[in-house]
């Protein structure tokens, strides 16, 4: 064994070791601050200027070292005998001035890598040549030893060398790691075994035979030429789930090495799935992050959040719904989303009239510019091991998406086309005209009136025979999807590049063109010098989206409510009929129709691009920067033409302009550090990150339209235009950290910092620290529990802790603003309002998370287990706390007192069932519990939140009336009181305005659990993809959606129709029925508390139901043609599939939709789309 | 080599100053986004500082802000003046404190629109402006302080005549606002009335801008002498009223152009706002769009009954539109529907015209004794009526008298049917007689409720629901 350490450092004790490991840690990051602080003189010229007279030896090294960097190992007895030498160089090769200095000396040397290796010359040559370097006999001295340099070379199965490949002799446990050229050196004894390993591929053992050494021997060329490579190395990618890379927050690892809790999605799971809205793709794939679409229009606004809700709501009432709803971080390829996930348009896709905790965050969805199929992969960062580097942006976790990048290797060009109908998945069934009739007529009798032309003309006046199914007029159209997509990748080793672009048309169920069309565009080039020391990755994603179903706030909810019988909605002409037979439509709910021929649209241009440089300083050190611009810009317009409006009130038209912009720019200089210390591998990442977010907006409002040729024109607009402008600006910038060590594949440490500070603080709040710590044991690679549990392949068990944060305010929120009064003076005035309060106090939020997880591998991982485990505590919540109105603002923005914890339970579960040449099944499982509490609020009971919040439970909690059933005497819904007494509310109402009053039932609405299942099969060409989602949770039913909107809540009331499972109504004394008495209108004290029981029954428990479900998410067919059937030369590839989207549902949620929560909105879409992919 | 060890040293030098000093100005913003300004800014210009106080008038007078259409509407509904041809919460007197879908309830837009940030709020954000300003001289000072005191009061006014017990916010610190009780009514006139006499100190005789759309002097003392007079403070509020009157800057107008702009009689007339495409929230909401349709609001037989044969004012002030052989009554003394309609007539909201102030001297006047000078002044009012002189004599005789002419004189307006009912304490026999069993035999619907999500975040100090809801 040889005894020259790689550093020159012997070998020690383990724990004199480990501190020595630790105190070269200390050495390196020391050294890499000062290197980057530039103090560092140090050349790393190969030549040398130096004259001397009887220089010692050891000073000449200290000479070389300080101008090349080379330095000298030897042990102490080498230099004994050593001469002093004289010399004059001047800018002398490295290998030249060697020649000279060691010409007399003792000693031979020989160069490697950075190196130069000294040893004694023999005595006595014995059949060696005096000439030394240029013998091809080898080095009888070195093969006396068995000891020789080697170089090899590490590449992959395509020949692309793997810089940064772990080099270790198994024995000694010395180690080295390859350089950007993928090359190595290492002193090397016969029989010693060398192990390569590499993050994403399978480890490689190699024995050195006497063979090798020979070989080496006679490659060996001491003094000058050390370039000949020996040996090389391939490996093979892993197949283990283990060792796919994926990408991390500034890098990219393995669940092998890993001490956070990541999820990945692949290219692939989101190719299957026929969706336009790239977050979509994501339903019931991520543990832990549950996914929620708002609504069905094409375009909407598809919400995350990953681990639970951290704030409370802003809205201080137990009916209303979170605004504020938690979502992550939002980056592209290194760039963050410039608007993040928040909505961009309003139109359909806000006409949602229902409930939800998403109620406010409906619109047009920002990552409808992203085409799906550009997407390599997705990685959602939870807990503080992951995040904290984003420092105060990643506190409700962050989601990485990362786009396609060439490959290496021949031109190829994939063409990929599907298309496909789409309809309403689950519309609600309304009362045809019997039945409609039938509930007016009890209406009337109950209320005890009788009917009257001017009210009733549903009885009166309309055709009572006709029959209208307008839900099926509006929702019950066919749509159609279509999608092509043309790739176009190639490259060689050193530069590839993929070009690609794609459109999606997707139109929608109501008559009239409400479609969404999308042009998208996506490149990228990546580059590698010859000596692969420098590498460019460059890319860009440009997209435009028009989406038609952006009219003016259309309210299609009219559509689901107008009566069976009412009169044709449009007349032989085409033109909206508005009245019949005397009967003004705008005395009823006006003509609903006209909502769909407000024109309006949406075209959104979305750009995100990226360029990163990376140079290899030395073999263990890269410096490099990330440089990103992202905009979203939009162009909104909408339209109320007059031939829209009723003509009987001279009507003029009008027109909405808006154009917004949002620019972000990011800047993130970084210096990566690997290098093997110890018996591990030490990486360490130190970076900036400088952002800066800026929005724009201008809205002109243009109205008094005489004719609607004129609407698209500002000018045509017969009153001065309303102008107005907002903009928005945010800076931030933040120092991070991140050291990781693994120690011989077993140990990790993990350990992450970020400094930063944002523009949205006042003066001295806007710093803040964050960090984690992470460790993780492999215990499989302990080898008494490796040989104890065969079948365990893999184990590992890991935890960290950590800090993270958020800054979700806008800015200048900390002064006393003023703005001015938009388009309204007072005798040419023009007013100034108070826009917020003087409120400098607030600052970050914080929050604190830790997360456990046991990594399972069994039968060589085949079958793949994860568990995690997290709490997180958000503390300091910067909100708009509630605030009475006498504050002059309902809101103040500020650090909320409370803390809100979310722990929970996250399960992955992965397995190759089936591993045969022409089938396999596999089949991935996950399953995510969440519970939410608020952990302490001190003195709740005199903040604004009393009597909405509990202490211990659930801020998605609503504290509710119990519901006691429709009294079958009087047939009004019912409420148990506080004191036990059961009445309808309107006799209890004395305590209704007393905190909590009745209302003591306590629904958590947070989902139970939530995940999906995926089962994939293939059989020769064939394979077949069934993905079901599920989720077990509790929600507001259909009767809280018809009983908090005003105009259905009143069943029976002339003009309005309800759907068919109101028929099951208390009709006489003695009925038990699950639905109130009918009633007209306001006639009597009953009717008066109908009407008041519908309202409490909206808040009482009756209104909220198990809205579980299991839902066929995804089904994908496919058939892989042969490639006999193919013109080998011309076509590569061909594959014809079938995918489906929302194909069925099992659940007991009785009408409408549990993921919508709401019957008046648009339910998800069952899209079936068939193609065809082709590669030439 | 050179070139990358520079590299070196700029990017480690990049990245040790992020968090450092230098980053504070990485992180500099322009000190405002367009169209705002900071407090301090604002009163820093008199040209801005004019658009601090007149941005109160631009809301309060706005799409149906507090200050027109609100006290115009919904106390007449809730009195015996109009009604409606579908039914509503304040016309059944059927307020509850959450009564709508809408958190708190149907009272919340009143409640809400007098204290959020554009008028009680943005009157005491001003009042501080404009003292801690330097730049500002000290008669524009007085000027708009005395506008935001007068904006302040009247706010309080209807407040306290709406609600009871309010909180009386004074200045601009949320913590401190956010904590108030539910004043007494006694502290909330106390605070009305400090207002008005300061308000009264600062402004000037003149208008402050062309006609008579701010507040001068005597608008100030015209609330003063109302509020006197609900006070029963009779020697103060007919002081104040006499000398209204003898300022000689107003007099009775014809019925025809009470409310036109320009008219001689209003003591606070505003001017149409902005963009809409009407000139008064009244014309818009009462005046039906069509001759042929059932107005949206129609007055009560009660009231059209109070009429005395030949009143100019119904035949004036009031439209009629019959359909299917029923004549429905609208209040007409605002007639433009849309801007301009008729005859080119501009309209503007009058908020106190000299009419009140006769009245209120007739009163006041007769219950200090002085009958003749009280039938005066009745005799006055109707005689631009078109009417003969009262024959009232009585003490209560012509007490009754006053109340029957400000009923007539002031219907739909500014809410003084509804307020004068609980002043004089026979709301309950009003009421019940106008509505039947609708109204609370308790008479608790005299004050409307406060709203339920406004009661709930004040609970923890102490505040209770009016009784009866």
């Amino acid at each position: 064994m040889p005894k020259t350490a790689f550093f020159g450092r012997p070998a020690r004790g383990s724990i004199r070791h480990l501190t020595k490991t630790l105190l070269v840690m200390k050495m390196t990051l020391f050294l890499l601050t000062v290197a980057c602080l530039g103090v560092s003189a140090t050349g790393t010229s190969q030549n040398i200027s130096f004259s001397g007279k009887n220089v010692a030896l050891k000073a000449i090294f200290d000479i070389v070292k300080t101008q090349t960097g080379y330095s000298f190992t030897y042990t102490g007895e080498v230099l004994q005998g050593a001469v002093a030498v004289t010399v004059t160089a001047r800018d002398l090769p490295l290998e030249d001035f060697l020649a000279v200095i060691f010409r007399d000396q003792p000693i031979k040397y020989v160069i490697y890598s950075k190196t130069i290796l000294l040893s004694r010359k023999a005595k006595n040559p014995v059949g060696f040549s005096s000439d030394e370097g240029r013998s091809d006999t080898g080095d009888p001295l070195l093969s006396n030893i068995a000891s020789i340099p080697i170089r090899g070379l590490v590449s992959d199965e395509s020949g692309r060398p793997l810089s940064g490949a772990s080099v270790t002799i198994k024995k000694s446990k010395r180690s080295i790691i390859t350089n950007a050229e993928g090359i190595f050196s290492l002193i090397v004894s016969t029989g010693d075994v060398l192990v390569f390993t590499y993050i994403g591929y399978e480890p490689v053992e190699y024995r050195i035979t006497p063979d090798v050494v020979a070989a080496a021997q006679r490659q060996y060329n001491p003094g000058m030429n050390v370039q000949v490579i020996t040996f090389s190395i391939v490996l093979k990618k892993s197949n283990s789930p283990l060792d796919e890379v994926r990408v991390i927050a500034y890098g990219q690892d393995t669940k092998r090495f890993s001490t956070g809790s990541i999820s990945t999605v692949s290219s692939k799971e989101i190719g299957e799935q026929p969706v336009t809205n790239l977050f979509q793709a994501l339903e019931g794939r991520v543990p832990g992050m549950v996914v929620t679409m708002t609504n069905g229009s094409p375009g909407s606004m598809t919400l995350m959040q990953v681990r639970g809700q951290n704030s409370l709501s802003n809205k201080p009432d137990a009916y209303s719904v979170l605004r504020n709803y938690d979502q992550p971080l939002y980056i592209i390829d290194g760039v963050p989303l410039a608007i993040q996930n928040t909505p961009i348009a309003g139109g359909l896709a806000a006409s949602t009239l229902g409930v939800g905790l998403w109620q406010y965050q409906n619109g047009g969805s920002p990552i409808n510019g992203i085409n799906p199929a550009d997407i390599e992969s997705i990685s959602v960062l939870k807990d503080a091991d992951a995040t904290s580097i984003y420092g105060s942006q990643g506190s409700n976790g962050v989601v990485l998406i990362t786009t396609k990048r060439g490959k290496s290797g021949k031109e190829k060009v994939d063409i990929a086309v599907n298309s496909g109908p789409t309809t309403a998945s689950r519309t609600v069934p309304m009362m045809n005209t019997q039945q409609y009739l039938e509930m007016r007529k009890e209406a009337l009798v109950n209320s005890g009136v009788t009917a009257n032309p001017a009210t009733d003309p549903d009885l009166l006046v309309f055709d009572q025979q006709k029959y209208t199914n307008w839900m099926d007029k509006f929702y019950g159209g066919t749509g159609n999807r279509t999608d092509a997509h043309v790739t176009l990748s190639g490259g060689n080793e050193s530069t590839n590049y993929l070009v690609s672009g794609g459109y999606t048309r997707e139109t929608y169920n109501f008559p009239g063109d409400f479609a969404d069309n999308r042009f998208s565009l996506h490149t990228s080039f990546a580059h590698a010098s010859r000596d692969k020391h420098f590498n460019l990755d460059f890319g860009t994603d440009y997209s435009y989206d028009q989406n038609n179903s952006s009219g003016g706030g259309p309210n299609l909810f009219v559509g689901f409510t107008i009566a069976p019988n009412f009169p044709d909605l449009i007349g032989a002409d085409g033109k909206l009929v508005w009245s019949y037979k005397g009967f003004n439509f705008n005395n009823s709910q006006g003509n609903p129709m006209d909502y769909l021929k407000q024109a309006g649209n949406v075209g959104t241009r979305t750009m995100n691009s990226h360029l990163s440089l990376r140079y290899q300083l030395f073999s263990s050190l890269s410096i490099g920067v990330n440089a990103g611009y992202g905009r979203i810009s939009v162009k909104e317009y909408s339209s109320r033409p007059i031939a829209t409006q009723n003509p009987m009130y001279g009507p003029v038209g009008g027109a909405n302009f808006g154009d917004r912009n949002n620019d972000v720019i990011n800047i993130e200089p970084q210096l990566n550090f690997t290098k093997r210390i110890g018996n591990g591998v030490l990486t360490a990442l130190l970076g900036g990150t400088y952002k800066k977010a800026v929005m724009d907006e201008t809205q002109i409002s243009a109205g008094n339209y005489t004719s609607d040729a004129l609407l698209t024109s500002i000018a045509g607009a017969g009153s001065p235009p309303i102008v107005s402008n907002q903009a928005s600006y945010y800076k931030y910038a933040a120092g991070f950290g991140r050291i990781n060590y693994i120690w011989e594949n077993k140990y990790i440490i993990n350990l992450t910092g970020n400094r930063n500070g944002s523009s949205n603080f006042g003066p001295g709040k806007q710093f803040g620290n964050f960090g984690s710590a992470g460790l993780g044991w492999i215990l499989t690679e302990e080898k008494g529990i490796r040989d104890a549990i065969p079948f365990i392949s893999f184990a590992k068990l890991s935890a960290n802790y950590g800090t993270s944060g958020s800054d979700g305010v806008g800015p200048y929120q900390y002064q006393p603003n003023w703005a001015v009064g938009i388009g309204i003076d007072y005798q040419g005035v023009q007013g100034l309002n108070p826009s917020n309060p003087l409120n400098p106090v607030y600052a970050w939020s914080i929050n604190k998370k830790i997360n456990a997880q046991l990594d399972l591998g069994f039968f060589k991982d085949r079958v793949y287990l994860n568990v995690s485990t997290y709490r997180n505590r958000s503390i300091d919540q910067l909100v708009s706390y509630v605030e009475p109105i006498q504050t002059g603002f309902g809101y103040i923005t500020t650090n909320a007192p409370y803390v809100v914890e979310n722990r929970g339970v996250e399960i992955t579960l992965s397995s190759k069932n089936i591993i045969h040449k022409d089938f396999q099944w596999a089949t991935s499982f996950n399953i995510a519990h969440n519970a939410n509490r608020l952990y302490s609020f001190p003195d709740i009971a005199s903040s604004p939140y009393a009597g909405i919040y509990v202490v211990g439970k659930s801020v998605q909690s609503k504290i509710l009336l119990p519901y006691a059933g429709v009294d079958p005497q009087t047939g009004v819904f019912q409420f148990r009181a506080k004191n036990g007494n059961i009445a309808p509310y309107a006799n209890a109402s004395s305590s209704f305005n007393n905190v909590g009053g009745d209302a003591t039932e306590i629904v958590d609405l947070t989902p139970k659990f939530t995940g999906g299942i995926n089962n994939s099969f293939t059989y020769k060409g064939f394979s077949l993809t069934l993905f079901f989602q599920f989720a077990k949770q509790r929600g507001p039913n259909y009767l809280y959606s018809i009983y908090s909107n005003y105009i259905t809540s009143l069943a029976g009331q002339p003009l309005v129709n309800e759907p068919v499972a109101m028929l099951r109504r208390w009709q006489k004394p003695g009925d038990q029925a699950a639905i109130q008495r009918f009633v007209a209108g306001y006639y009597s004290e009953l009717d008066f508390n109908a009407v008041a029981g519908a309202h409490y029954f909206t808040s009482s428990t009756g209104a909220y139901s198990d809205a579980s479900y299991i839902r066929l998410k995804t089904v994908a067919l496919s058939w892989r043609m042969p490639s006999s059937l193919l013109k080998k030369r011309f076509i590569e590839g061909c594959t014809v599939f079938v995918n489906a989207q929302n194909l069925f549902l099992i659940t007991h949620y009785e009408v409408g939709d549990p993921e919508t929560m709401t019957i008046f909105s648009i339910p998800p879409q069952r899209t079936i789309a068939a193609g065809l992919n082709l590669n030439f | 080599m050179k070139k990358v060890t520079d590299l070196l040293y700029i990017t480690g030098l990049f990245i040790a100053m992020l968090p450092g000093a230098a980053c504070k100005k990485m992180l500099s913003i322009p000190s405002n986004v367009p169209g705002q300004l900071v407090t301090g800014l604002v009163f820093s210009d008199s040209s801005t500082a004019v658009s601090g106080v007149v941005g109160m008038y631009t809301n309060g007078f706005g799409n149906d802000g507090p200050l027109s259409l609100y006290m115009s509407l919904y106390p007449a509904l809730s009195s015996d003046e109009i009604t409606s041809s579908f039914s509503s919460d304040f016309l059944n007197n059927a307020l509850t404190a959450g009564s709508d879908a809408i958190p708190g309830g149907s009272t919340g837009n009143i409640w809400n629109s007098f204290y959020n940030n554009k008028l009680i709020y943005q009157a005491n954000a001003a009042i501080e402006g404009i003292a801690a300003s330097k730049a500002l001289t000290a008669s524009l000072k007085d000027q708009l302080t005395g506008e935001c005191e007068m904006i302040r009061a009247l706010s309080y006014f209807y407040l306290v005549n709406l609600f009871g017990p309010v909180p009386v916010a004074t200045g601009t610190d949320y913590l401190v606002n956010g904590k108030l009780p539910r004043a007494p009514v006694d502290t909330v006139y106390a605070q009305i009335i400090r207002d008005l006499i300061n308000a009264g100190n600062h402004l000037k005789e003149t208008y402050p801008s062309v006609g008579r759309a701010r507040p001068n002097k005597y608008t100030a003392m015209a609330l003063l002498s109302r509020v006197y007079l609900y006070r029963k403070e009779w020697a103060r509020a007919k002081a104040l009223a006499d000398a209204i009157i003898n300022s000689g800057n107003y007099i009775l107008e014809t019925p025809d152009n009470v409310f036109v702009t320009g008219n001689q009689e209003a003591i606070w007339q505003a001017v149409s706002v902005g963009y809409f495409r009407y000139e008064t929230s009244e014309g818009q909401t009462f005046v039906p769009n069509a001759p042929d349709i059932i107005p949206q609001y129609f007055l009560t037989t009660h009231l059209l009954d109070a009429f005395e044969p030949g009143d100019l004012r119904q035949l004036k002030w009031t439209g009629v539109n019959n359909v299917n052989g029923v004549d429905y009554f609208y209040p007409y003394k605002y007639k433009n529907r849309q801007a301009a309609q008729i005859d080119g007539r501009i309209e503007g909201e009058v908020l106190f015209r000299v009419a009140e102030q006769f009245l209120i001297r007739a009163e006041a006047s007769i219950e200090l004794g002085d009958l003749a000078g009280g039938a005066k002044d009745i005799d006055e009012i109707r005689g631009r009526a078109g009417l003969s002189p009262t024959t009232a004599t009585s003490k209560d005789e012509l007490l009754n008298a006053v109340v029957q002419e400000r009923r007539t004189e002031f219907f739909c307006e500014c809410g003084h049917r509804w307020l004068d009912l609980k002043r004089s304490g026979s709301i309950n026999a009003a009421m019940s007689a106008a509505k039947g069993s609708l109204w609370p035999a308790d008479g608790h619907a005299a004050l409307y409720p406060i709203p339920y999500d406004q009661l709930r975040l004040n609970l923890s100090h102490g505040w209770q629901q009016n009784s009866g809801y």
